[in-house]
């Protein structure tokens, strides 16, 4: 195993850094569309049951085939993965965004509306410092979620670890899969850690404590 | 100052606010929260409204700011009809105080109440000036409090920086949605004391929600009282108490204990002339000490009478358990007419 790594350690990195891509690539892509979609379920409560329900739905669907069903119309390759991948993370931000906001004291709002802001200083002054919080947990139980269902997407051709395990199965070679493993492992836990972090000082500044 | 802003000076005063037939009826309510009610506020002065829970005065208070918006009828605010002025322009001008206060938790004190003139583009100099002086004349020191978070205040101290904060960009009016009633008794008490001071100091117009009798009536230069939907009676507080306009103020009046009457009324008003010789363990209290403070000195000193001293602390009259007995209507008439 040391031999395979001293020997193809840039391999490795690359299809790390292939990894990291594709996770916050789709990280920030499902971002633009949870975002509005969660604040704006906050105004039309009679949506959200409807659009929670066909998020849980994609939710469930089997990454396999989600991705097969995807080559059709995408391809191979990053394309279908990510466009699978940010439909998977759909449930988990725009809920947590819609409950971000729904979590801040209404008389909050009522005291920032009654002195004049207008809604572009209540949202960025007011309302998404005291969501954040909450937004960013969503963001890092889906990061979490990403990277290990990312893992799969190599089966499409969308390289990262996920290319170390689907090898190291079909080349019945154990230490590919441990070393992808170890790696996919640990990105997921460094990932958690930093963004548990984050959102642990950004919960302190809400509170007013930092 | 502005001419007409005195009270009782021979000015005329200016209406500052003016309901025309104003009603509202939220979607699905069966009856209207505020009915045809017509109103003129002066420029200056202090304005406290007394109902129920569900009598419409929170909502009479909340059109004016449009955080609700009337059913039918307008209302002016500086001769304007509110509607053909853009809502946030409205709303600088208007200070709004609830009773949950509402102070951001993610900002300072100072930046709580720096807001709107941030969003107006103050410059910094003038707003470290301007916070100062707010956090000064609700009785926190700016050194201590600037600097602070919400959370690191009581309830009292957050709700003084909610009036500091309302009047950050020196509004013409003050609107308060009950602002003390989530508090406790003495500061409750200390900030309507506080409340009256800064009201003679600044001449706002105030506005102020209160469904607790003695609140209006040591607050409110006159009260309206409401009652489903409608104004039972504007009036100042004695015509209040002693020419009740209807039954239901007239009920509203009685069925608060004797206390309550006491504590609206000031010394002077139920003194009379000195008798007899002065003890030298005789109490003094002000003119402007209230009847019910009187009532608790003669019940707790051991006393016969409390002598009532003026300004220049020269007596000026007493006062004893026979003159705070009020048995009906006519009795109320002799103690403070």
């Amino acid at each position: 195993m040391v031999n395979y790594i001293t020997n193809y350690y840039d391999t490795i990195l690359a299809l790390f850094l292939d990894h990291l891509r594709l996770t916050f690539g789709t990280l920030a892509i499902a971002l633009l569309f949870a975002l509005p979609v969660g604040y704006l379920l906050t105004r039309w409560k009679s949506l959200s049951v409807l659009v929670l329900s066909i998020l849980g739905i994609i939710y469930v669907i089997p990454s396999m085939a989600f991705f097969a069903l995807l080559i059709p119309f995408l391809g191979l390759g990053m394309k279908p993965a990510i466009f699978a991948l940010v439909a998977y993370s759909q449930l988990i931000l725009v809920r947590n965004v819609m409950v971000g906001f729904q979590s801040i004291d209404q008389a909050i709002i009522e005291a920032g509306k009654g002195m004049g802001l207008n809604w572009f200083h209540l949202f960025w002054k007011i309302e998404l410092p005291l969501a954040l919080p909450i937004i960013l947990g969503g963001v890092r139980i889906a990061a979490v979620a990403i990277i290990g269902i990312g893992t799969i997407a190599a089966w499409i051709n969308a390289g990262g670890l996920g290319v170390l395990l689907f090898e190291g199965l079909y080349q019945n070679s154990t230490h590919k899969i441990i070393i992808g493993t170890i790696l996919v492992s640990t990105l997921a836990l460094i990932t958690n850690y930093i963004l548990l972090r984050l959102e642990n000082r950004l919960a302190l500044k809400a509170k007013g404590q930092l | 100052m502005k001419p007409g802003t005195f009270k009782g000076g021979g000015f005329v005063s200016n209406i500052i606010i003016q309901f025309d037939k104003v009603s509202k009826t939220f979607p699905k309510a069966s009856k209207p929260s505020v009915y045809e009610t017509s109103l003129s506020i002066e420029e200056g002065s202090f304005i406290t409204i007394l109902g129920t829970s569900g009598s419409g005065k929170t909502t009479l208070l909340k059109m004016i700011n449009r955080i609700h918006e009337p059913s039918s009828g307008k209302i002016f605010v500086q001769g304007e009809d509110i509607t053909k002025v853009p809502v946030t322009q409205l709303r600088r001008k208007i200070g709004y105080v609830i009773q949950q206060i509402g102070l951001f938790p993610h900002m300072t004190v100072k930046e709580n109440i720096a807001t709107v003139p941030r969003i107006l583009k103050w410059d910094g100099e003038k707003i470290n000036e301007r916070v100062d002086f707010l956090l000064r004349l609700v009785h926190l020191p700016p050194e201590d409090f600037r600097d602070r978070y919400p959370r690191q205040l009581s309830g009292g101290q957050q709700q003084r920086v909610g009036i500091a904060r309302a009047m950050a960009s020196d509004p013409d009016i003050l609107l308060m949605d009950e602002p003390f009633g989530a508090i406790d008794a003495i500061t409750r008490s200390s900030l309507q004391d506080e409340l009256l001071a800064i009201q003679k100091k600044m001449r706002k117009t105030i506005l102020f929600v209160t469904h607790d009798i003695e609140e209006a009536l040591k607050l409110g230069d006159k009260i309206i009282v409401m009652n489903e939907g409608k104004v039972q009676q504007f009036d100042t507080p004695i015509n209040i108490l002693m020419n009740p306009a209807n039954e239901f103020v007239s009920q509203l009046v009685k069925s608060d204990d004797v206390f309550q009457l006491l504590s609206f009324l000031n010394a002077e008003k139920a003194m009379v002339p000195l008798q007899g010789e002065m003890h030298e363990k005789s109490v003094e209290v002000s003119t402007e000490t209230n009847l019910k403070t009187v009532l608790s000195l003669l019940l707790k000193k051991d006393i016969d009478n409390v002598v009532v001293v003026d300004n220049q602390n020269k007596p000026v009259g007493q006062i004893g358990l026979d003159q705070l007995k009020i048995k009906d209507q006519d009795s109320l008439y002799s103690v403070s007419r």
